[in-house]
């Protein structure tokens, strides 16, 4: 048997490179905030290795008319060996090595990969450097593409590094200063180290929380100013701060922004700095998923980016901060209520339902919230406390987009019934009901009818008489005591029964499958369902009074009215409970013609 | 991609069109809040979903709906008796002429086999299987739902046969599946296969199949608090109790999803019994909790399981009052079963452990 070879494994530099410049990162603007990165780290080290006094800076130079973009800083620089063993080594960073033996915080880099970035966007990356080390000694590195590079001796420059890009056609661009300077703006606003576009600092303003203003007023227009500059699509009503906690260091701001939401709007941003650097713009998911209203920035030094550096790892660290956020909301929207009472209006009147949706995620917000927001009724929108207190403690609730015979009912009574098609209507009503008292009654369903409909006991002449004179096939009679007493009867199919005996005729078994229908009949079994609608008489009612005495006298014209009645009542509903609308509104016909004869 | 899923976004693409953007939206956030736990949003995503299909006149969409919704209630809010109509009306609804067509119809029956497995899994084990085997009959593997139905059979096997029948069935749904071009089908019905290989005390492979789920499994909110709970499950068993109870999520993670109050009180159960927690008043508290939400929902058999342990662990900690309301309320639930199958015995073995406690 001949032993196994040992072969190192080949690479395709050039391959490599297409695959890290053209799919590594999704913005060509990374390759900015990479350079400044990596100038920065610069800058860092230098105030760690070389004792010599020296005032950092960061500046990029954007020059329209060559198409080129310089990066340049007054950091430590490079030698020859660090070009060649760092800079012109993918994934060998100086920065990592570093970090190994300095527990400076403030470095950035991580990956070795940042210089990379400039390949994506430029056509020849040239580079010159003096090393604190060396400082009589200049380097230039020219590379077109990163597979191969020159390195030719230059005169000296002051010591630190300049980067030059000739970019791309399809980047030119990224030369023009306007469009620079906001972008440069928000990959650096939380850098401490100051940097220039051109002449022009870029990141003079501290962010609020860093240095608080400590007059309260202006403090507060400081955050609204900040959050501004950062949310890109809504004004910012009011801001609420994030603190470091014992599980989280997160830092920062959130805010509530100025735009109409419905329920599940998701107009949530977050941007979140890693060491003073932007790192993801859009880090929306650290948020919790019912603050679709909110915008914010932050910054960690415990969340971890991936090797892109755009996103960032789903760790311990992440979830830390995700609990952080809520908590910052949750207390902070408390804050509001309790502080500004005219933004805290604007909040609601903004993002009702979805703070709906967001009470029902968090008890605390429950708590907040639950006698402030407003459920869209049949009578206009009105907070739960308001719909029980003008309905006997009671939530009526439809699922239907059209009424049924309830519809009618509530409307006599002015009783609101709440429009449980909307989003979040339905959960918010139970939660409150379980928490202050009171009953969610779900019209449309068996159990809603009994809440509407109280059982009242009738003798057997009067029940026989009723029945004999007002039910028609397939109905039973229930007699009933039900508001308004106006309303003398009301039709009303049986759920139950309609699912019983669609289950359990001949014809399911044509369409549905053996098994599944065995074990669908298990349950309609069950069901103690006899009667396709129920004929609920209302013994509240003057007219059902008035027949109940009439007993052994002609009640024919009295009954079709009645019957025409209940069947209008009835309204269009499906089922087997349904009556046929035509016939009966004819026999109403008659009937007010008999009248008319006998006047 | 399935079926199902080429007729979701098409659905998607035409609503929007047509001016319905607010039901393409739900259609596609619905899946999401289920699978992410977050169930109060998606009942209130799905009744205004269903209002608007009915509205519209979209049965398919409408069938749709409402199996997810279902989704949430059975699979992963755990509901037994408490689902059962809803169940039934929507296996009607989806075998209608209207909606027969629909990818997602089979869907209602798997609804109703897994409500009746958690009102009493053993108990309705052979019409489980019954209705699984009849619907695996009408798919394949281009299916989104085969993975799921195999699952359901898994699951009935079991209940009936054994662990061993149900990963052998397991393992040839699997092969099946990767034939057809699935990667990783193992981890699209991972629940089933778990509760086997622990059964069979298979500790290794059931911590590498969870390795698997991390990397290549559903990356959803539930199915990782799922692993996460599952591992410190397997960890204890493997008496690596420190890392069990690092790996096990808080409570917090737990309450809003029943579907994991059986694992989660396994897990508790276990880092109690290797002295890794204390066994106090509020675990108790805890698993009351379990208790009665599951009671209430009546899914009879784990409930009466969990107030076993539950009544143990009272009798451990000397609250013998508490156990014999767990005792109490295990033969409520018994009479409740279809079959008892076992109940008896354990109805039998607390009692019997409460009058020694009391004699001593």
């Amino acid at each position: 048997m001949t032993e196994a070879e040992v072969r190192a494994t080949g690479v395709d530099i050039e391959g490599l490179m297409t695959v890290l410049g053209d799919h590594l990162y999704s913005t060509p603007t990374v390759a900015l905030r990479e350079l400044v990165q990596n100038a920065h780290d610069s800058c860092v080290r230098r105030r760690l290795e070389d004792p010599a006094p020296f005032v950092p800076r960061i500046t990029v130079l954007a020059d329209p008319q060559a198409h080129t973009l310089a990066i340049e800083d007054t950091g430590a620089g490079l030698t020859r060996d660090e070009i060649i063993r760092y800079l012109a080594t993918i994934g060998a960073g100086y920065t990592r090595k570093l970090r190994e033996t300095s527990a400076d915080p403030s470095l950035i880099g991580l990956f070795g990969l940042g210089f990379l970035s400039a390949f994506v966007v430029s056509e020849r990356t040239s580079l010159f450097t003096t090393s604190y080390q060396s400082p009589t000694e200049g380097w230039h590195y020219q590379s077109r593409n990163g597979e191969r590079y020159t390195l030719d001796p230059c005169a000296a420059r002051p010591v630190g590094t300049r980067v030059v890009l000739t970019l791309k056609e399809r980047f030119h661009a990224l030369a023009d200063p306007d469009a620079l300077r906001p972008i440069l703006a928000r990959y650096c606003a939380l850098l401490p180290l100051p940097v220039y576009l051109g002449d022009e600092r870029v990141n003079d303003a501290p962010p609020p929380w860093r240095e608080p203003d400590p007059h309260p007023v202006r403090h507060h227009r400081s955050c609204l100013a900040f959050a501004a500059r950062f949310e890109r699509r809504f004004e910012p009503i009011c801001t609420v701060p994030v603190v470091a906690t014992p599980g989280s260091d997160a830092q920062g701001l959130l805010w509530i922004q100025d735009g109409l939401t419905y329920g599940t709007s998701d107009n949530r941003n977050l941007s979140v700095f890693v060491r003073g650097m932007l790192l993801d713009d859009d880090a929306r998911e650290l948020l919790p998923s019912w603050a679709g209203f909110v915008g914010g920035v932050l910054e960690s030094a415990a969340l971890t980016p991936t090797a892109s550096r755009e996103d960032l790892q789903r760790d311990e660290a992440f979830r830390a901060v995700q609990r952080a956020l809520v908590d910052s909301l949750v207390k902070g929207l408390a804050e509001i209520a309790r502080q500004s009472p005219e933004a805290w209006r604007r909040v609601l009147s903004r993002h009702n339902e979805a703070l709906l949706g967001a009470a029902l995620c968090d008890d605390r917000l429950f708590t907040l919230l639950a006698d402030e927001l407003t459920l869209p009724t049949s009578e206009g929108d009105l907070p739960v406390r308001t719909v029980l207190d003008r309905s006997d403690r009671k939530v009526h609730v439809t699922l239907a987009r059209r009424g049924g015979f309830e519809e009618m009912l509530f409307r006599a009574l002015q009783v609101p019934i709440a429009a449980g098609t909307r989003y979040g209507v339905v959960p918010m009503a139970q939660r409150y009901c379980d928490r202050h008292g009171g009953t969610v009654v779900q019209l449309g369903t068996s159990d809603g009818d009994r809440q509407i409909f109280r059982r009242a006991e009738l003798d057997a002449p009067s029940r026989a008489f009723l029945a004999r004179e007002l039910l028609r096939p397939g109905q039973e009679l229930v007699p009933a005591r039900f508001a308004p007493a106006e309303v003398p009867l009301v039709v009303v199919p049986d759920r139950d029964a309609e699912l019983k005996h669609r289950i359990e005729s001949d014809a399911a078994d044509k369409r549905i499958a053996a098994g599944a229908l065995s074990l669908a009949r298990l349950y309609t079994g069950s069901l103690d369902a006899r009667a396709a609608a129920h004929l609920y008489v209302n013994l509240d009612s003057p007219a059902i009074r008035a027949l109940l005495a009439a007993q052994g006298r002609d009640v024919t014209a009295a009954v079709k009215l009645l019957r025409a009645l209940g069947a209008l009542m009835t309204g269009a509903g499906e089922g087997a409970g349904r009556v046929d609308l035509l016939t009966t509104l004819a026999e109403y016909g008659d009937t007010i013609c008999t009248l008319l004869r006998t006047a | 991609m399935s079926l199902l899923w080429d007729w979701v976004f098409a659905a998607r693409r035409d609503l929007r069109k047509q001016g319905h953007a607010r039901l393409a939206d739900i259609l596609g956030l619905l899946p999401e809040t289920v699978c992410d736990d977050e169930h109060t949003r998606a009942d209130a995503l799905a009744a205004e979903g269903v209002a608007l299909a009915t509205e519209l006149d979209l049965p398919w969409i409408q069938v749709y709906l409402r199996h997810w919704q279902l989704q949430s209630r059975v699979f992963h809010r755990m509901e037994g008796e408490s689902a059962l109509k809803a169940c039934v009306d929507l296996v009607d609804f989806a075998h209608r002429t209207e909606t027969q067509g629909c990818p997602q119809a089979v869907c209602a029956v798997q609804d109703l086999a897994g409500c009746y497995g958690f009102v009493d899994g053993p108990g309705f084990a052979a019409e489980r299987l019954a209705v699984a085997e009849e619907a695996l009959a009408r798919i394949d593997p281009s299916w989104g739902c085969f993975a799921c139905i195999s699952g359901e059979k898994a699951g009935a096997l079991r209940s009936s046969a054994g662990p061993a029948a149900a990963l052998a069935f397991l393992d040839a749904q699997t092969a099946t599946m990767t034939l057809a071009g699935k990667r990783y089908p193992a981890q699209d019905m991972p629940d089933e296969r778990l509760e086997a290989l622990i059964e069979l005390g298979r500790l290794p492979e059931a911590l590498a199949f969870l390795d698997e789920g991390d990397r290549h499994g559903h990356q959803d909110a539930h199915h990782e608090r799922l692993r996460r709970i599952d591992r410190a499950r397997v960890l204890a068993r493997a008496r690596r109790l420190d890392e069990a109870a690092r790996s096990l999520p808080g409570i917090d993670e737990v309450e809003a999803t029943p579907l994991f109050f059986v694992p989660y009180a396994d897990a508790l159960d276990l880092l109690i019994r290797g002295g890794q927690l204390e066994n106090t008043p509020e675990v108790g508290a805890t698993l009351t909790h379990f208790v009665e939400r599951l009671r209430a929902q009546g899914v009879l058999r784990h409930a009466l399981e969990l107030a076993e342990l539950a009544g143990r662990l009272a009798l451990a900690r000397g609250a013998t009052d508490d156990a014999e309301l767990h005792l109490a309320t295990m033969r409520d639930l018994a009479r409740r079963l279809r079959k008892p199958l076992g109940a008896l015995e354990r109805i039998a073995g607390l009692a019997a452990e409460i009058a020694g406690e009391l004699q001593r």
